[in-house]
């Protein structure tokens, strides 16, 4: 069977076609003379025609099937039949070996009391590369170097061996597909016919994503053969598995989750800090404790039992005195299990001394008279600025960019048409990350509105609206998205929204934009209060008005927790995000006007983390590298230095630890020849020498090549020779 | 001034209508001449020459014998009038030029500069007292002016070359033959062509020629380009005689094309030599004058046939 190793170059066939239309353009390209000797000519022509044209022809076919020659050399055509079955489960190598060994260092590979799984790993890959030789190629791609550039196959298989030996678990996620992918692309670069795809794993099932039918399907396309056949290769690779039989663990404790109450967090204020803890494995453990830790230090901790497969939410009160940047860190000791590295957590946490808002009115007023009256009110009621949220009250004229600056949260009420330069400072606002809550009323121009606020969707307002629709007798609000930030105070089942009457109101028509959450509907169904992501931020948009004179809202104990949940949803978003997962890139923005002169940061174990100039969502930052390492980092700024803290938590789907499932592999991989090994010992039984015979045509259609360009030029020299004999010759004559 | 240097300067200005090179090349053939250039046997005595076995041996002057014991040979000037005709190839490829005149501007075609030599040779005929006739012609005679020694005649002869433009298919043989007919004198045959005929059948018609007792002489005129087929890249050949046209690659042909050229000039000098026709070959590129001299020269030493 003769297969090409090279399809990207099949195209280079289309080069035999150069010397015939290099003919045709020669001959295209006529110049005509007018003649006198032409007797001369039409001689030579009854003499010369024929084998003109054919020393024509002749050189003509020489000269295409070189091209053809080398067109299919450069795709590495290669030849190969089998002598005979091995029989059994036997990969036959019967020409040099192109491997990719796709590791899985992933969290679970820390797994084990006395020995890691990684070491396993570790045994199951030298195994393998003792079965290569020289001159085969291979590549090592860790889950932990999926991010790397692209290097080129080793053959020194000395150094691929040190490179295994070198591998340390990590707090990364599994992601089978992923590496698969990295796996295709990289065999692009690799030359050798026999083409191996080995995928070595702890044994354990977390990472398959078999569930991704749509990028499995892709990776089972692109590893069949045919036109989507793997890149660089014409073959299908042979896929191997190097994993170990392990058995479910006994048990395992993880902390799979950690929140705070509120997404503003006051100084001073009372807040519960949940930490959710996880059981997995067959025996119960007992006589652990869960210890709540707040930058370093413990502040809170509780004796745990758990049963069998249990799950329980753990939650403290904590008081922050201060505002700043923390980190809370949720700790199981005493746990003993087999995965140390989830049984601890960390959240980053921004408390919060003050929150600015701007109130931008349509109808300005103070205390609580104009659009946004009842609202300042509700966010900060004695009018003294102790409260959280610190208010600024302008009219709507004076909205722009130097009004927004240093504001989290924007609240526009009642506003009529915006000018410009205001829409614009709105957007620029948003997309940066700020938050917006817009309550309309009787002056909101609605046409205007739809035309530059929303704009089909791309302008910050969330959805279009319609004509106001009085509503006899009043219709009520319902909660439509449980356990959003905006209602958090509200308990579930509660009766306050049933005593808000609502009497007029703009219908929101949300049509196409599905990126939309609804958070209150009218009691028929149609949306009150809707949020939507803008860029960075978050715009919130109610159907009628903030001051009372569409409903009676302001007036009813639900407006002022709803108005604060509000102002925590669009206002708590800290940016760059703090909280990362693992392989995410540390990012600290600087403050407009300073630099980012004394900024340092070091990890958990206390190491300095380089950081480099870089862009964050478009503004120049400072950025890491990608943290594998999970836990506590922090960043100083300036002298004396102020502490940002950031935390990396582990994916907690890695703590179930569960065997690899064959059914999942089976699910994933579809048709696709899948050779598993489970023993170190077995690995070389598997890889057998000269069951396939092969070898590439590439040099026989380079040597052919070459003889075709030799008998090239011999004729061509033959005929110039013939030519300069034949004005040899008559000189000759003539002068004799 | 007299009249024969008036007659003279009026052919020559005649002669500068058909090419300013004709007339400085007669000019320059002239200086250092003798009358005559025809020698043979005559009652004027003429000069000594060497002896040459073959010659008769009442031509030796014995007296230069016994006094310088040399054996030399007198030489009388020709006492008959020559009767020559200018026979001029007006054929279509006699039309092509691929040089410049010397102001650099336009072509020289063979047909020029085969005016200018015919002019010239006409006016050093009647110079010498010769009669000389014209015939022009490509596949037949078209003009035929009969031999005369006037110079009105060689004015007329000098119109009839001027007017002449190049059209036709080569056939010489034809011409000559029907020419033969109409000479029915001893006289002297000067064919002007560049000679692109079937080598066979001019041969014959030559020989027709000699045998009507006719001396022949050729001036074979070339153009560099047709020697040295100095093209490149794929060529469409337009005839100048209505052949097919044929489209080459001229650096594939070239060599062929030259050796057919060349067996073609050699079959053609083998039978004139066997014949005894006498053929030059003059070359568009090459100064008139400088051709006559070299031919004028030559033709000083003893030949088998009448010279010009």
């Amino acid at each position: 069977m003769i297969e090409l190793l090279n399809l990207a170059l099949a195209g280079g066939i289309a080069a035999a076609a150069a010397p015939v239309i290099i003919h045709i353009a020669h001959r295209r390209r006529l110049k005509p003379i007018e003649w006198g000797a032409m007797r001369f000519l039409q001689t030579m022509l009854q003499r010369r025609r024929r084998s003109l044209s054919i020393e024509n022809l002749l050189l003509l076919i020489i000269r295409i099937l070189a091209l053809v020659c080398l067109a299919l050399a450069l795709m590495r055509p290669n030849f190969s039949y089998t002598a005979g079955s091995l029989g059994g489960d036997v990969i036959s190598r019967g020409a040099k070996t192109a491997a990719v060994l796709l590791i899985d260092d992933s969290v679970s590979s820390g797994e084990g009391r006395t020995m890691p799984a990684i070491d396993g790993v570790k045994k199951l890959a030298l195994a393998y590369l003792d079965t290569l030789k020289t001159g085969d190629e291979v590549s090592i791609i860790p889950l932990s170097r999926l991010r790397a550039p692209p290097a080129d196959p080793l053959y020194d298989l000395d150094a691929a061996r040190q490179q295994v030996k070198e591998l340390r678990p990590t707090a990364l996620s599994s992601d089978m597909p992923a590496l698969m992918e990295a796996g295709i692309t990289q065999l692009a670069r690799h030359l050798n016919p026999e083409v191996e795809l080995v995928l070595v794993t702890d044994g354990r099932g977390d990472g398959w994503k078999s569930d991704d039918r749509v990028r499995w399907e892709d990776l089972r396309r692109r590893l069949s053969g045919g036109k989507d056949a793997v890149d660089g290769s014409r073959a299908r690779p042979h896929l191997v598995l190097l994993a170990p039989e392990v058995d479910a663990i006994d048990g395992n404790l993880a902390v799979t989750a950690m929140a705070v109450d509120r997404a503003l967090i006051p100084a001073n204020r009372t807040v519960e800090v949940r930490i959710s803890v996880a059981h997995t494995g067959t025996r119960a453990i007992s006589g652990t404790l869960v210890r709540l830790l707040v930058n370093g230090r413990t502040v809170a901790e509780r004796s745990l039992e758990l049963k069998v497969g249990e799950r329980r939410d753990l939650t403290f009160s904590h008081v922050f005195g201060d505002p700043g940047s923390y980190v809370l860190e949720g700790v199981v000791e005493g746990a003993r299990d087999p995965l140390a590295a989830d049984d601890h957590r960390a959240l980053a946490v921004q408390v919060e001394s003050t929150v600015p808002v701007l109130l931008v009115e349509g109808v300005s007023g103070t205390g609580l008279d104009g659009s946004l009256g009842l609202v300042a009110a509700a966010l900060d009621p004695l009018g003294d600025g102790k409260d959280l949220f610190s208010i600024t009250r302008i009219p709507v004229g004076l909205l722009d960019d130097r009004a927004l600056v240093g504001k989290r949260v924007a609240i526009l009420g009642d506003v009529p048409a915006l000018d410009a330069a205001g829409v614009a400072a709105i957007e620029h606002f948003v997309v940066a990350g700020g938050g917006v809550l817009m309550g309309v009323g009787p002056q909101t121009p609605v046409e205007l509105a739809n035309r530059f606020w929303t704009r089909g969707g791309d302008g910050f307002l969330p959805a279009l609206l319609r004509p106001a629709v009085d509503r006899s007798p009043a219709v009520h609000p319902v909660v439509s998205q449980i356990g959003h930030q905006a209602l958090s105070a509200f308990t579930a089942g509660g009766d306050a929204w049933a005593e808000v009457n609502i009497r007029r109101h703009l219908p929101l028509d949300v049509g196409p934009i599905t990126d939309l959450t609804r958070i209150l509907t009218l009691d028929g169904g149609e949306p009150l209060l809707v949020e939507r992501m803008r860029g960075l931020g978050r715009v919130a948009l109610m159907g009628t008005s903030l001051d009372g004179s569409w409903s009676d809202l302001p007036l009813k104990p639900a407006f002022v927790p709803l108005i604060r949940g509000l102002m925590a949803s669009l206002g708590g978003v800290v940016l760059p995000p703090r909280n990362l997962a693992p392989g995410q890139r540390l990012a600290w923005v600087p403050p407009e006007g300073s630099g980012d002169a004394n900024v340092t940061a070091e990890g958990p174990d206390g190491l300095a983390v380089p950081l480099d100039s870089g862009a964050w969502e478009g503004r120049r930052a400072l950025l890491s590298a990608p943290l594998v390492q999970p836990g506590t980092y922090q960043v100083r700024v300036g002298t004396p230095p102020s502490v940002i803290r950031y935390a990396v938590a582990l994916g907690a789907e890695e703590s179930a630890l569960l065997p690899l499932n064959p059914l999942e592999v089976r699910n994933a991989l579809g048709d696709l020849t899948l050779h598993r090994v489970e023993r170190p010992a077995r690995v070389a039984p598997l890889f057998a020498q000269g069951g396939t015979t092969s070898f590439e045509l590439a040099r026989w259609l380079v040597i052919a090549c070459l003889t075709l360009l030799f008998i090239e030029t011999i004729l061509t020299r033959r005929m110039i020779a013939g030519e300069r004999a034949a004005a040899t010759d008559s000189v000759m004559k003539v002068a004799a | 001034m007299s009249l024969q240097s008036t007659i003279q300067e009026q052919i020559l200005q005649r002669l500068s209508k058909v090419g300013v090179a004709a007339r400085q090349a007669v000019e320059a053939a002239l200086v250092g001449q003798h009358r005559s250039i025809h020698r043979g046997l005559s009652v004027e005595f003429a000069g000594h020459r060497p002896y040459q076995p073959g010659d008769d041996l009442r031509r030796l002057d014995w007296i230069v014998y016994a006094r310088t014991d040399r054996y030399d040979v007198r030489q009388y000037e020709e006492e008959t009038r020559l009767r020559s005709t200018i026979v001029l190839d007006a054929s279509g490829s006699m039309g092509y030029g691929s040089g410049v005149d010397n102001h650099g501007e336009s072509r020289i075609t063979k047909l020029d500069y085969a005016r200018w030599l015919a002019g010239a040779l006409g006016f050093m005929m009647l110079r010498q007292s010769d009669a000389v006739g014209l015939a022009i012609c490509d596949t037949e005679v078209r003009k035929h002016l009969p031999p005369a020694s006037t110079m009105g005649h060689l004015l007329t002869m000098l119109e009839h070359l001027e007017q002449r433009e190049p059209g036709g298919e080569t056939s010489l043989a034809v011409v000559l033959e029907s020419l033969a007919q109409r000479l029915k004198r001893r006289g002297l045959v000067v064919l002007i062509t560049d000679a692109f005929d079937d080598a066979e059948r001019l041969l014959m018609a030559l020989r027709y020629l000699r045998h009507r007792k006719q001396d022949v002489r050729i001036f074979q005129i070339v153009d560099p380009q047709e020697e040295k087929f100095a093209l490149a890249g794929m060529i469409e050949f337009i005839g100048m005689e209505d052949e097919p046209r044929l489209r080459l690659d001229a650096d594939r042909v070239r060599a062929y094309y030259q050796q057919a050229l060349r067996e073609h000039r050699q079959k053609l000098a083998e039978g004139c030599h066997a014949i005894g026709v006498q053929l030059e070959t003059l070359r568009t590129d090459e100064d008139l004058a400088l051709g006559l001299a070299r031919i004028l020269s030559a033709s000083d030493g003893p030949t088998t046939g009448a010279r010009v």
